[in-house]
């Protein structure tokens, strides 16, 4: 490196050193402020609290409910220490340093089952450490997520295939003339099936293709008023309408193609959907929208069911009896449904 | 309070000894104008490990274990990789100067290893600061005094102070021995820092045989005892190994000592006397 390099990279060193004390300064003065206000450790009342004596744990056995749980140690032993869970031989987590007569927070996200805890020198008993599947959700392992996810995306693309052969029928019946009706209904229930990921994905073409009179400042006379319930109410202008629409699906499909929905999208896109579809008089279009409902539970209820059975189960049932019941009691059926689809994305931790 | 003035102590000296005989290294070569660059690794790990523990802090994010484990593991692998590679080319130096003609070998420093040097420097800071910071924030938040957060600074200030000894040492000892006992020092250290970096997978949950423990020293010679904390922070001694940080160590050992040691060229003779 040449002295004049050199001086180059010593002097972009200093500004580098000079733009990151700034940076720490601010940090520090925002800390130092939040502190003074007490803000920062207002939860540090609900933590578990363990002292490690000379000779183990106290209290030696914990039971704690699944998920988020906050753990104070305090050190009353006259050495540093570390506190650890345990898993088998696997760490689950740990905290190191903890200083003679000071505490330390751990926050840990804990899957039910049985932990050990460390207490100290290796050879105090260790301590035992229960936590039990509770409301409050441990962290989904998201590996399990993966699985459904990818499901989902098969599942898509073959529903996509039966929406664009329904579209492209009902385009073609418009063209020819005669009853659209059967075709209509046909393809607007093809639609619901992927409606759960179209509704949160792409939520302006969902309103295009499938948004109801009544959210519109014109109602069915405004001009933005399109899509499958256009069709239905109103043949004017019918063919256009139509191809409208076709071109909007093949746009939605060529996006959904490219898409990977989240977990938390498809739970939020089935209430949602269900939701909204809670006062639909068609018994055809609402047991297409069950089924939309329906792959979504199914794909995520496995790793559901491990965080919390009872959530899931409700939500199951829920859905069976959705199925079952009579257009009259759809509205409490659905909205009830729509509330267990959304509980279950708490459940597995993804809000 | 003596328990927080040797964590900090311990903590620091690891970075310590290698920030100081890297900065009597460039000394040693000539190369003082290199300096102000490892101030500047020095520095910026360091600000940046306040900055994140700073801003976990604020918004209230525990560190996150598996993470954090997971980068010491790895900086700890590069460290180790990069002193080996270190004290080989220090010995290769050594060895070629037999006049002690100091300017001969200057351009045996280039530029690619004097940045690794300050890369070295930077991994040796940021590998324990973020733990350190962590400590620190936690001790200033818990202790009503300043007594313990005095204690741990200077804790850090001693820790500091041996590294300028170290950089200070360095100068004065004749070259040849310089290499020679530096270039021990720094793979006694490296092995210290492979092994802890096998503790580290562990504790991010990738690693998990071979944990048996091998023996346990912590009633003759505790690690959070002065000796041991010194011990701990230079050359990664630990009170109750497991069977796999033994053998990392040792292995270490086994493949880099005996081949640094043999005499290259020159007669060890003369290194030793």
């Amino acid at each position: 490196m040449t002295p004049l390099a050199l001086r180059r990279t010593i002097r972009l060193g200093y500004a580098t050193v000079a733009v990151l004390a700034l940076g720490v300064g601010a940090l520090g003065i925002l800390s130092w402020r939040q502190h003074q206000a007490g803000g920062a450790r207002a939860d540090a009342g609900d933590a578990v609290a363990v002292a490690i004596t000379d000779r183990g744990c106290e209290p030696d056995s914990l039971t704690v409910p699944a998920g988020r749980v906050a753990f104070r140690i305090l050190n009353r032993s006259s050495r540093v220490l570390e506190w650890e869970i345990v898993d088998g031989v696997m760490v689950v987590e740990e905290r190191e340093n903890i200083a003679p007569g000071l505490q330390q927070r751990l926050v840990a996200r804990l899957a039910a089952g049985e932990y050990a805890i460390t207490c100290g020198l290796l050879g105090n008993p260790r301590g035992r450490l229960r936590v039990t599947a509770g409301a409050a959700p441990a962290a989904p392992d998201l590996r399990e997520l993966i699985g459904p996810m990818a499901e989902y995306k098969v599942y898509l693309t073959l529903r996509s295939a039966s929406l664009a052969a329904a579209t492209a029928a009902l385009v073609e019946q418009m063209r020819a003339g005669g009853d659209a009706g059967p075709v209509l209904a046909a393809a607007h229930a093809a639609y619901q099936r992927i409606r759960p990921a179209s509704r949160v994905m792409q939520a302006e073409l969902d309103t295009a293709l499938d948004g109801r009179a009544q959210d519109f400042a014109a109602g069915a006379r405004d001009p933005a008023f399109t899509g499958f319930r256009r069709l239905a109410l109103d043949a004017a202008d019918a063919p256009a309408m139509a191809a409208r629409l076709q071109q909007d699906v093949t746009t939605l499909l060529a996006r959904l193609e490219e898409t990977m929905v989240p977990p938390d999208r498809m739970l939020a896109g089935a209430a949602l959907m269900v939701r909204e579809g809670a006062d639909t008089a068609d018994d055809a279009l609402a047991a297409a929208m069950l089924e939309g409902a329906a792959r979504v539970l199914t794909l995520l209820a496995p790793p559901a069911r491990r965080l919390d059975a009872a959530a899931t189960a409700r939500a199951e049932a829920l859905l069976a009896a959705a199925r079952q019941a009579p257009a009259s009691r759809r509205h409490d059926d659905f909205v009830a449904l729509a509330e267990a689809l959304s509980a279950l994305r708490d459940t597995l931790g993804l809000r | 309070m003596l328990a927080t003035f040797l964590i900090t102590l311990r903590e620091g000296l690891e970075a310590a000894l290698v920030v100081g005989l890297v900065a009597s290294l460039l000394r040693r070569r000539g190369h003082a104008e290199w300096l102000p660059l490892v101030w500047i690794g020095v520095a910026s790990a360091a600000l940046i490990c306040l900055g994140l523990g700073l801003a976990l802090d604020l918004l209230s994010v525990e560190l996150p274990q598996r993470q954090q484990e997971l980068f010491e593991a790895v900086a700890g692998l590069v460290a180790a990789g990069m002193m080996t590679a270190m004290a080989f080319w220090m010995r290769r130096a050594g060895s070629s100067m037999k006049q002690q003609l100091e300017g001969q070998v200057e351009q045996a420093l280039g530029t690619r290893s004097g940045l690794a040097l300050i890369l070295l420097v930077f991994l040796a800071v940021a590998r324990e600061g973020l733990e350190l910071v962590f400590f620190l924030l936690a001790l200033a938040q818990q202790s009503t005094g300043w007594q313990v957060l005095g204690s741990a600074l200077s804790g850090l200030l001693a820790a500091a102070l041996v590294g300028v000894a170290i950089a200070w040492g360095g100068l004065r000892l004749n070259l040849a021995r310089f290499f020679r006992w530096t270039g021990v020092v720094v793979l006694l250290a490296a092995a210290g820092i492979a092994a802890g970096s096998l503790r580290a997978l562990h504790e991010a949950g990738w690693w998990n045989g071979l944990q048996q423990l091998a023996f346990d020293l912590s009633h003759i010679l505790p690690a959070d005892g002065i000796p041991g904390a010194i011990l701990a922070g230079l050359f990664g001694y630990v009170d109750q190994p497991s069977v796999g940080e033994v053998l990392v160590y040792a292995l270490f050992l086994l493949a880099t000592l005996p081949a640094f040691l043999v005499p290259a060229r020159k007669p060890a003779a003369a290194l030793q006397a």
